[in-house]
């Protein structure tokens, strides 16, 4: 058992692409960690996808053994966090199961909206901060301008902040001595009743979930029978241990520890992040507190293109499932696209990770229609229904009011463009609250924003008008009262429910006009003419006309060559196949996304 | 039975042509020919034993195709005709068409081919505005040409067809009708017209490419199509295939043999043939087809004769391109695919199992009276003709 003085638990936080990762790498080939020839760049980043967009998409973490130069051996956790605003809530779980953070900010780019957010993240957990500025090998760099700023923001002296490349290894070496000499040792207590914070959890399939734990109380070993207390669940220990590289057996673990347990875990949605682990006889009195159901932000309809998929589809998602306690799906049905999925998630990246694995690792080739967020309706009969989708919308008269996510979103921009993104969020129908000057160069803007506004092309747009400089960070704040109104899509008579969506009543003509004329443009002329018109309820409001083809002829029939004509006819085929039909009329899978592409 | 003989050869190529053909040259036509023997005498000792291709299918046709076969010398074609003849054991043509271009034709040449007993012949015509010939690449003006017609209709020809292209840039229906007008004065019995098509790796789609020629519109040669047909139904030319006008009895047998998926036999490079199973097509490299049959020993014996058709061709080293036999789905879509070009469309009987499915899925069609059913088989009506391919691969689409 490891005297709790000798282990310390700790995170880095970082904004994205400041070099969290790299520096990960570098403490585990200094610790000794990683045996000679397995190092690979991003080495705790083990999915295809984390490595290739450079980001955490799940928690990770792992035990170092740190001989210092005290002569004492220490157990380094380190517990790796996701480095996106969709993750906000496990970045807090993690956090919660450390006593230290190693704040890592760009010598270059410096403090960021997300750094902003993470350091008050990690203030909230009474972390121990140590700030690193890193990249200092980079022509780009100013680590005195930016340690001034970090001093500024969390106080300490700007001259004693640790300056490293992790790219080269230079003074990484000083980030361990300041683990261990300013970090403190868990407050650990054995002897009370057992209690275990979930910071994060994977589905094995050949073991089940595997639950990374980090022990706050008491002990746990081999067979202990335990309770999920958010969940009720009960389970027997089945095996318990450290993380190395790979996961490593051990008898027992105690409080100050992190560790791993595995008890026969079906789905990770029974056993989810934040949840506290104690014992079922000796049941502690509290949960650990902070535990939040992860609650979908925003909805998606999955479609596969081939109906008869529909199966391989739903078996797609459970498996995703297994190992992603925020995504949540339903069957629905749409009268244009078939039989599909309502998925919920826990903001866009989450939404693009889960489609881009549905793809690669299951190859579905998937319709996903336009996202949009919940919202709350209160009828006249004063019931409240919570709506995911445009086309479950009442009728208007039904409605008393409808209410939308609002966010608080924080956007750090150099103070040039203020006014552009002032102007952006004013367009997307967001109320500015306060600036805050982060440097004498660059502002800290606060304002509350509908979330459907920002999960449409606000990030991008944000990064256009900065020229690439504005960061952006959002948490859900509260539902509030709007004034929506639900836009149809008709397309020769029929409405195309998957094209319906919620718009402000303001805005009604500037978007019926725009998504008619956006369908012209991606529906093909086909072999009778087709009619698309934008309504709200039976008004309608645009419309615009496909006009049939003349002549639709892949090539001439030569001679006895049938073949070739026969071939040509099975490509036209299968291009068609790729088409949705909406009633007669064949509408490509880009035309449901086309409200995105929307220039406002 | 039917079948096709193609000959490689052209003087020139044309701009947007995708045949296969070589340039003429004698001593490479008379070892071509002797290889054209030896193939016919093997293709017909193979069908005689797969004994699947003489069934009782009662006409006999035989089109010379190219290429331009009017370039050989007409005495290579009468002793092609006669191995034809004798090997397959048919006295005598229900049709036999001769393709040929207006420059290389001449009354001695027609006269032969008559002695041959050809009594089609096929005329690339293609336009009678020289400039629009010029264009095209083609080797002939509009003089020779209403030439050729004349000495083909001196020689006796009694079933004359003539190319026409339209849809080339600058094509102008106004202009074409006339033109149309001083051949069909000559009593010709058939038209073909086709649109100018790129093809790939042809001059013209390098022009195209490179936007040195800017081809009319999908919609204006649509246009073009309509009203030149509706100017031919007016003379009395039915438009009995997308592209393809006769005047009653004149219909091409030896096509309409093709599009009703009856059996033939393609011989020559890069010639087609269908046994009602397979279908398979000889190399297009003229070289090969030489090289492949000037083999001294080539063991056709009984050993050979198996099951596996496409085992055997290989087995033989036949120049083959390729071999392909037909799923039920490929049959389906070549029943459909074909038939939407012919003005009595496809047949149900002929679907089998895929009937109801097909008229499921031609229902939306029927509604918006681009498809008309009569309770026996589904015609693509006359004003949606060009619309054949979007058609069939529509209706395709529900089967799998």
């Amino acid at each position: 058992m490891k005297d709790p003085k000798y282990i310390r638990n700790f995170s880095i936080i970082a904004h994205i692409d400041h070099g969290k990762s790299t520096l990960a790498d570098r403490l585990l080939e200094l610790t000794g960690s990683v045996p000679e020839g397995k190092m690979v760049d991003q080495i705790l980043d083990d999915m295809e996808l984390e490595r290739e967009r450079g980001i955490t998409i799940k928690s990770h973490a792992i035990k170092m053994d740190y001989d210092a130069p005290d002569g004492n051996i220490y157990e380094l956790n380190l517990i790796d966090t996701p480095g996106h605003v969709d993750f906000s809530y496990e970045v807090s779980r993690s956090l919660a199961a450390c006593e230290g953070a190693i704040l890592v900010v760009d010598a270059a780019q410096g403090i960021e909206a997300q750094t902003v957010s993470n350091i008050y993240l990690a203030i909230e957990n009474d972390l121990e901060i140590i700030p690193v500025i890193n990249k200092i090998d980079m022509a780009a760099a100013r680590p005195d301008d930016v340690a001034e700023k970090i001093a500024e923001l969390i106080g300490g002296e700007a001259d004693e902040i640790i300056r490293i490349s992790a790219r080269t290894g230079k003074n990484v070496d000083q980030v361990l001595d300041a683990i261990v000499q300013n970090i403190p040792p868990p407050q650990a207590n054995v002897q009370k009743l057992l209690r275990a914070l979930i910071f994060d959890s994977y589905y094995d399939k050949y073991r089940g979930v595997v639950l990374y734990v980090r022990i706050i109380d008491g002990s746990i070993i081999k067979g202990d029978n335990i309770k999920l207390m958010a969940s009720g669940k009960k389970y027997e220990v089945d095996e318990l241990g450290y993380m190395k590289l790979e996961l490593s057996k051990t008898d027992e673990l105690v409080a100050g520890e992190v560790g791993y347990i595995m008890a026969n875990i079906k789905e990770v949605r029974d056993a989810r992040v934040g949840d506290t682990i104690t014992s079922t006889n000796n049941t502690a009195k509290e949960p650990l507190p902070g535990y939040k159901d992860a609650k979908p932000m925003v909805f998606s309809g999955l479609y596969p293109t081939n109906p008869d998929d529909f199966e391989n589809l739903r078996t797609a998602l459970s498996k995703l499932r297994l190992n992603d306690a925020s995504l949540t799906f339903e069957p629905e049905s749409s009268a244009a696209l078939g039989f599909g999925f309502r998925c919920g998630f826990l903001g866009m990246l989450h939404m693009e990770i889960t489609q881009e694995r549905l793809f690669r690792e299951f190859a579905l080739d998937l319709i996903t229609t336009v996202p949009n967020v919940r919202y709350k309706i209160i009828t006249t009969k004063s019931k409240k229904l919570w709506i995911e989708r445009p086309s479950d919308l009442p009728e208007p008269t039904n409605i008393e009011y409808i209410e939308e996510p609002i966010v608080r979103a924080e956007v750090i921009t150099p103070h040039e463009f203020i006014g552009v993104i002032m102007e952006l969020v004013k367009v997307r129908r967001g109320k500015y609250r306060e600036t805050e000057y982060v440097d004498p160069n660059r502002v800290l803007l606060r304002f509350d924003i509908p979330l459907a506004e920002i999960i449409f092309d606000f990030f991008d747009k944000l990064k256009t008008v900065s020229r690439g400089y504005a960061s952006l960070d959002y948490e859900f704040l509260e539902y509030r009262k709007a004034d929506l109104v639900k836009l149809d899509v008709l397309v020769n008579g029929d409405v195309v429910d998957a094209l319906s969506m919620i718009v402000h009543s303001e805005e009604t003509y500037f978007w019926g006009q725009k998504i008619v004329s956006k369908l012209k443009e991606l529906i093909p002329r086909q072999l009778f003419e087709v009619i698309i018109q934008a309504a709200i309820g039976k008004r309608v409001i645009s419309r615009a006309r496909v006009a049939p083809l003349r002549k639709d002829v892949t090539a001439k029939c030569y001679g006895g060559d049938i073949s070739r004509k026969r071939k040509l006819l099975e490509k036209q085929k299968e291009g068609k196949k790729r088409m949705k039909m909406v009633g007669s009329v064949e509408i490509p899978q880009e035309a449901f996304f086309a409200v995105l592409k929307i220039e406002r | 039975m039917h079948i096709y003989i193609h000959i490689p050869f052209c003087v020139r190529k044309c701009r947007y042509c995708a045949f296969y053909s070589i340039g003429y040259d004698s001593g490479i036509a008379k070892e071509f020919v002797n290889s054209l023997f030896r193939e016919i005498e093997m293709m017909a000792i193979i069908l005689r034993n797969r004994n699947n291709f003489y069934d009782n299918d009662t006409l006999n046709t035989l089109y010379i195709g190219g290429g331009t076969p009017s370039i050989l010398e007409p005495a290579l074609i009468g002793e092609i005709v006669r191995a034809i003849q004798q090997n397959f054991g048919i006295d005598k043509f229900d049709e036999f068409t001769i393709e040929a271009n207006p420059e290389s034709v001449s009354r001695q040449k027609v006269d032969r081919y008559i002695e041959f007993s050809a009594n089609r012949m096929s005329i690339g015509v293609q336009s009678l505005d020289d400039r629009q010939l010029k264009f095209l690449g083609r080797i002939h003006n509009s003089e020779q040409a209403l030439d050729a017609i004349k000495s083909a209709r001196a020689a006796g020809i009694r079933n004359i067809s003539l190319d026409f292209i339209y849809g080339s840039p600058n094509f102008d229906v106004k202009s074409f009708l006339p033109t149309l007008e001083r051949t069909i004065a000559f009593g010709i019995e058939h038209i073909s017209l086709y649109s100018l098509t790129v093809e790939p790796n042809t001059p013209l789609e390098n022009d195209v490419r490179k936007h040195l020629i800017v081809l009319p519109t999908t919609d204006e040669v649509g246009e073009q199509y309509y009203a030149i047909a509706e100017y031919l139904d007016s003379q009395g030319f039915a438009e009995y295939e997308v592209s393809n006008f006769a005047k009653a009895k004149h219909r091409c047998k030896h096509n309409l043999a093709y599009w009703h998926r009856q059996k033939y036999l393609g011989l020559g490079p890069s010639a087609h043939s269908f046994d009602g199973e397979y279908r398979w097509a000889n190399t297009k490299s003229v070289e090969r087809y030489i090289s492949a049959f000037s083999r001294k020993y080539i063991p056709l014996n009984n050993k050979i004769f198996g099951d596996d058709f496409a085992k055997m061709l290989a087995d033989l080293k036949l120049p083959i391109d390729f071999i392909e036999k037909l799923t039920p789905v490929q049959e389906i879509s070549e029943i459909v695919m074909l038939g939407l070009r012919l003005d009595e469309g496809f047949y149900i009987e002929k679907l089998g199992d895929y009937a109801e499915k097909i008229i499921e899925a031609a229902k939306e069609l029927l509604v918006h009276k681009i498809l008309t059913f009569d309770g026996e088989k589904i015609w693509l009506n006359r004003k949606q003709k060009l619309l054949a391919d979007g058609v069939a691969a529509k209706i395709l689409r529900q089967v799998n």
